[in-house]
């Protein structure tokens, strides 16, 4: 989605606001939002894939920005959960169960909640399919405007670099949040795994002859959103 | 905001805003909640988000989505299991041990696992050198990716509009902004994370520090120069 989350090379959010050091939360019920979003998904019966960013990015403009990152966070959180099925918005209000809807799930243990923010991840996964291109091929990027998450960001389309790494095949990420949209609640979404590149384009290509000719700027792409220049 | 959210009763601020949070109670919400606590959160009445918040984990803990004490243990990973000090000690490791480094930039989820570092955010770890040619520097103009298992979680700077939106179209003078001068003729590369992949900038080792051990070198690694921001024993 063409969202204002999709900020780079826009102008005029002024001063950075850098400062040196600062808590990982800045109140603890941010920690508890984070918690919350990094457990719903591991619960036994409810194990669903939520989508946080784009419960994140569909948040309407105007709010993204008065909100805070962590009031975003929780926002997508309560929205997904809803969109799921796993709550309904009378809960939400009220902050209790039905009573004929409570221990719906088995929630995610001390030991299953620390190996899932610790453990060593899955990598890269598999795909029948041979990769297009190799290290060194002129590519460039697709004109595309998908109204669903994407991970495919506006200032490249339309402008091509050249592949320096294959990254192997990663879940794509655009169709897993349209299954999502309109699946069956709580089932599990189909993976489709595609060949992940990384791109690197001169600055100039991407902003026009005032950018510094030794400036490069470096992205990650799904295959997918590539075709051969 | 001339009311503020104090003066009503907890229950109804709860229920305003809690089941569509995008609709524009929600906004009034935060925005007043920025006003009355502008410090996120340091006052002793609670807030209206943390009301909201705590409300919805009895809730989820009544469905049996989350259990408290698994919370608890997630809060203190990220409060402090992870953090800076974690990609400290792997840059000072790469900066005395060049077979390491060279595990490092080769595949940098397993060389940084050789120290127990993993984790979410952290599944395709990707190094990248700064050299007296080549300056690197780290962003996420989508949203916030970030090395978590490495960094822990980023800053609120990094996750700014104002970072992400600039950091690729005015690279050099954010750069400036931070006190960080990269002189015209070295190539500046700028990672955007769209993908899976995490980025962690090896920075150049300072001079002068050829006698110190990788203790003590670690202790002069920080943050930003893994981002990419700043250099070590150079400007700020």
């Amino acid at each position: 989605m063409n969202g204002l989350h999709d900020c780079g090379g826009m102008q005029g959010f002024g001063p950075i606001g850098h400062v040196a050091d600062e808590p990982m939360f800045h109140s603890p019920w941010e920690g508890r939002v984070c918690a919350m979003s990094r457990s719903v998904g591991l619960a036994g019966k409810t194990r669903v894939t939520l989508g946080l960013r784009w419960g994140i990015e569909a948040i309407p403009a105007v709010d993204q920005v008065r909100m805070t990152y962590f009031e975003k966070w929780f926002a997508s959180l309560v929205n997904r959960l809803v969109e799921c099925g796993i709550v309904s918005p009378e809960e939400v209000a009220r902050g209790q169960s039905d009573p004929d809807k409570r221990m719906i799930s088995t929630p995610a243990s001390v030991a299953q909640a620390i190996r899932a923010n610790l453990g060593r991840p899955d990598g890269s996964t598999n795909t029948a399919a041979k990769p297009n291109f190799e290290v060194g091929d002129p590519v460039r990027v697709r004109n595309i405007n998908p109204v669903t998450h994407t991970r495919c960001p506006r200032y490249l389309r339309s402008r091509t670099g050249i592949v320096v790494k294959h990254r192997g095949a990663w879940d794509f990420p655009d169709t897993a949040h349209i299954t999502l949209a309109i699946s069956d609640r709580h089932s599990p979404l189909p993976a489709e795994p595609d060949h992940v590149y990384a791109i690197r384009f001169p600055a100039r290509e991407v902003w026009g002859d005032d950018a510094p000719p030794t400036d490069f700027l470096y992205a990650d792409l799904w295959e997918r959103y590539l075709e051969r220049a | 905001m001339s009311t503020s959210r104090r003066d009503i009763p907890a229950g109804a601020a709860v229920v305003t805003g809690a089941s569509v949070a995008t609709d524009s109670a929600q906004a009034e919400d935060s925005a007043s909640s920025h006003d009355h606590d502008p410090d996120h959160g340091h006052s002793d009445v609670p807030s209206d988000m943390a009301l909201r918040v705590k409300s919805l984990e009895s809730l989820l803990v009544e469905k049996g989505v989350v259990d408290p004490a698994a919370l608890d243990a997630v809060v203190d990973i990220y409060e402090n299991k992870v953090g800076p000090r974690n990609g400290s000690k792997v840059v000072a490791r790469a900066w005395i041990d060049p077979a390491f480094k060279a595990r490092l930039l080769e595949n940098g989820t397993s060389a940084i696992n050789e120290f127990g570092f993993a984790g979410w955010q952290g599944e395709d770890m990707v190094v990248v050198e700064n050299t007296p040619t080549v300056h690197n520097l780290v962003v996420c103009t989508l949203c916030s990716c970030y090395p978590w298992p490495v960094l822990g979680l980023p800053p609120t700077w990094y996750k700014s509009m104002a970072y992400r939106s600039r950091a690729i179209i005015d690279p050099r003078g954010v750069l400036r902004d931070m006190g960080t001068v990269v002189d015209e003729d070295i190539e500046l590369r700028v990672w955007d994370s769209t993908a899976q992949q995490r980025y962690l900038v090896l920075p150049e080792r300072p001079d002068g520090t050829e006698t110190l051990g990788e203790a003590e070198l670690a202790a002069l690694v920080t943050r930003d120069s893994m981002i990419g921001v700043t250099r070590l024993g150079v400007g700020r």
